[in-house]
């Protein structure tokens, strides 16, 4: 029986090629992490503390950006070409967008990783978030600006194939998976407009010299206009796999595919209109406007319910059609063997753990118990770590065969893997939550627990940075499996039918759901109207206060030991050791360094 | 007794580490201030009842409730 790499043969070596973008991103993002959790908490250092900062940028871009995307970019051309039953409009297109993507990436990589060669006057350890005044390297921010542009025409490319099929069918509803990817990019396009200004306007001018000044304020708003969108469009092709692929792989349908739809589409109305909520404790913005951004933040617990209903129904079925019985024991006679199903299913339920820590993020009131702490990286390794990046690992192992024509070399080890994976997420995750409790602060390679008592509820910090290194490696050593048990399969022979790809009809067809939620022009609309209401009055008051470039120089992010080491050293002879006596050590230097500006 | 297979075994032994670790966190609710080790006791007493029904299960299997997963 022939399969996707069988049929459509362009569009198999498009997504194999992002694949493989994808995991090499993971396998280099992945050896990072493990170094600074091994760093971070002062088992193992073999770097400078210095380039933690380097290391942590680039897991951070690795890791978020280029894995996922990558990922997606390979999904949704599947599922494109899949749902709609025909190739691509033009190939061509499709290969420029993967080059300009991997182009971006290419020197987006190189700038960060020039910071750990000293020669190389060149640095970007500006962390994935990219804050101003933190300056990084033009080529930094002209190969992001590179990638993005690379999604947005790989959307165009699926709007192409849309545009196509609409033609030829012009009565019939959007197959889901393709709605899917049309809803998604709808929100990408309106979500990107921030990072998009922000990078072209502001800070690609910035790091080239043409202008002096950025307004950081003004920056990170626009920067986190995208910020948290993002993670949706992360976690979109995860929904694409739960709600189209789960229940297919636990041997049933469906449950609903109106409230598959419905869900896209509050999506793409909901996701962009909040991203104030990532800068509760940010000055300048006044506190109306976050709790505006926080009450459209709980909205979205609506689409991500009625994801958790939908998908636990689907699964249910396809367990009770396998003989499965009784209130929970039908659990049992899921396909558990299977890593793509089990996988799968870890994922959704680490989600659930995730979005009840996220909660707390989004409340205005509690989120300053734990804002800047470890709490925020123990939430999103739950979510982009564990629902979208184990779906994306489990998803590989049934979606490979598609797209090369082999079998998986190893099923068991794929087991392994995702059930490893789950392990070292629930001990690493769990005390960055922990120690997000404890005011522990996160992106710092030096935490220092000396002088500050740290009131554990339960355990002790050492224990936690135990729990986090720990983790740390078994997750390594995860994808250490993930990665040999992929390229043992790309090695494989092809055979004649390396995977049932077969995608049952949902329970409740898509004829049942209104037509108005295939009106992909009207929802733009509407999302449009809330980003414009969300975002005028804030990005006005911004302006207003400090002006468009207000007045910030950019601050050099690159260090080196030895400029520091002189630094001091010229600053010791100021020191007056009585004065010096009771202090700490930083404080010490900075009054050298104030004495040795006066003595000047 | 049912049987369980391997896959589900492993799922569930991957389980029980949550519930070990958060152990501690639940006792310290109610005001039990417990030791490093308990996690690690509580983990191993786990892991036996499920291996005991593991093996249970392949000794005795119940036709009826056998799964094929």
């Amino acid at each position: 029986m022939a399969t996707f790499v069988d049929r459509y043969p362009d569009e198999a070596k498009v997504v194999q090629a992002s694949f493989a973008v994808a995991f090499i991103a993971l396998g280099i993002g992945a050896f990072f992490g493990l170094i600074q959790a091994l760093h971070r908490t002062n088992i193992l250092r073999v770097i400078d503390s210095v380039d933690y900062y380097t290391l942590l940028t680039a897991h951070g871009v690795l890791l978020a950006l280029v894995f996922t995307i990558f990922f997606l970019v390979g999904v949704f051309t599947w599922a494109i070409a899949k749902g709609f039953e025909r190739p691509l409009p033009d190939i061509r297109l499709t290969w420029a967008w993967f080059g300009l993507m991997t182009t971006g990436t290419v020197l987006t990589a190189v700038a960060i990783l020039a910071g750990l060669v000293p020669e190389i006057p060149m640095s970007a350890d500006v962390l994935y978030t990219f804050y101003a005044p933190l300056e990084a390297h033009p080529a930094f921010y002209i190969g992001l600006a590179m990638f993005i542009v690379g999604t947005w025409m790989a959307g165009a490319d699926w709007f192409l194939a849309y545009r196509d099929w609409r033609g030829d069918n012009p009565d019939e509803r959007i197959p889901l998976q393709p709605f899917m990817v049309l809803t998604t990019m709808i929100m990408w396009y309106v979500s990107t407009l921030g990072v998009a200004v922000a990078v072209v306007f502001f800070l690609i001018p910035w790091s080239l010299g043409l202008i002096e000044t950025v307004n950081p304020l003004l920056t990170r708003t626009l920067f986190w206009y995208f910020g948290h969108p993002v993670v949706y469009f992360w976690l979109m092709p995860a929904y694409l796999l739960w709600y189209t692929v789960l229940p297919k792989l636990a041997g049933g349908r469906l449950f609903s595919d109106p409230l598959a739809r419905v869900v896209f589409v509050l999506f793409v109305l909901l996701s962009t209109p909040v991203g104030i909520h990532h800068q509760y404790v940010d000055p300048g913005i006044a506190e109306g406007f976050k709790f505006i951004a926080m009450t459209n933040t709980m909205f979205l617990l609506l689409p991500s319910l009625l994801t958790a209903f939908t998908v636990v129904a689907s699964v249910e079925h396809g367990a009770r059609q396998r003989g499965g019985e009784g209130y929970l024991s039908w659990l049992g006679a899921l396909p558990w063997r299977d890593p793509a199903f089990a996988g799968m299913a870890l994922a959704g339920l680490m989600f659930a753990a995730g979005g009840f820590s996220g909660m707390v993020n989004a409340g205005m009131n509690i989120n300053y118990l734990v804002h800047n702490t470890l709490w925020v990286p123990g939430h999103f390794h739950m979510t982009v770590g564990t629902a979208v990046a184990l779906t994306m690992m489990a998803g590989t192992y049934w979606l490979l065969p598609q797209i090369t024509g082999k079998t998986v070399y190893s099923r068991p080890i794929g087991l392994f893997q995702v059930v490893l994976w789950f392990i070292g997420m629930v001990f690493m995750s769990n005390a960055m939550h922990r120690g997000g409790l404890l005011g522990i602060p996160r992106r710092t390679a030096e935490p220092q627990y000396q002088n500050f008592d740290f009131a554990a509820a339960v355990g002790s910090v050492g224990e936690i940075r135990m729990q986090i290194a720990f983790g740390g490696l078994l997750l390594f050593l995860s994808v250490v499996f993930f990665l040999f048990n992929v390229a043992a399969t790309w090695a494989e022979d092809r055979v004649d039918t390396p995977v049932d790809d077969t995608i049952p009809a949902p329970l409740s067809p898509p004829s049942g759901a209104p037509l108005i939620l295939d009106n992909l022009a009207l929802w733009t609309g509407i999302a449009v109207v809330l980003v414009v209401l969300a975002y005028t009055l804030p990005l006005a008051s911004i302006v207003t206060d400090s002006g468009l470039l207000g007045s910030s120089p950019g601050f050099p992010v690159a260090i080196s030991l030895e400029a520091l080491a002189e630094a001091a050293a010229s600053a010791l002879p100021h020191v007056s050791l009585d004065a010096a006596a009771g202090l700490r050590p930083l404080d010490v230097a900075a009054e050298a360094a104030e004495t040795l500006e006066v003595s000047r | 007794m049912r049987q369980l297979s391997p896959g589900l075994f492993l799922v569930l032994v991957a389980f029980t580490i949550p519930l070990a670790v958060e152990f501690r966190t639940v006792a310290g609710f109610f005001g039990f201030d417990l030791p490093f080790i308990s996690m690690i006791l509580f983990e191993v007493v786990l892991l036996a009842i499920l291996t005991g029904v593991y093996v249970l299960g392949r000794l005795t299997p119940d036709e009826d409730t056998a799964t094929t997963s």
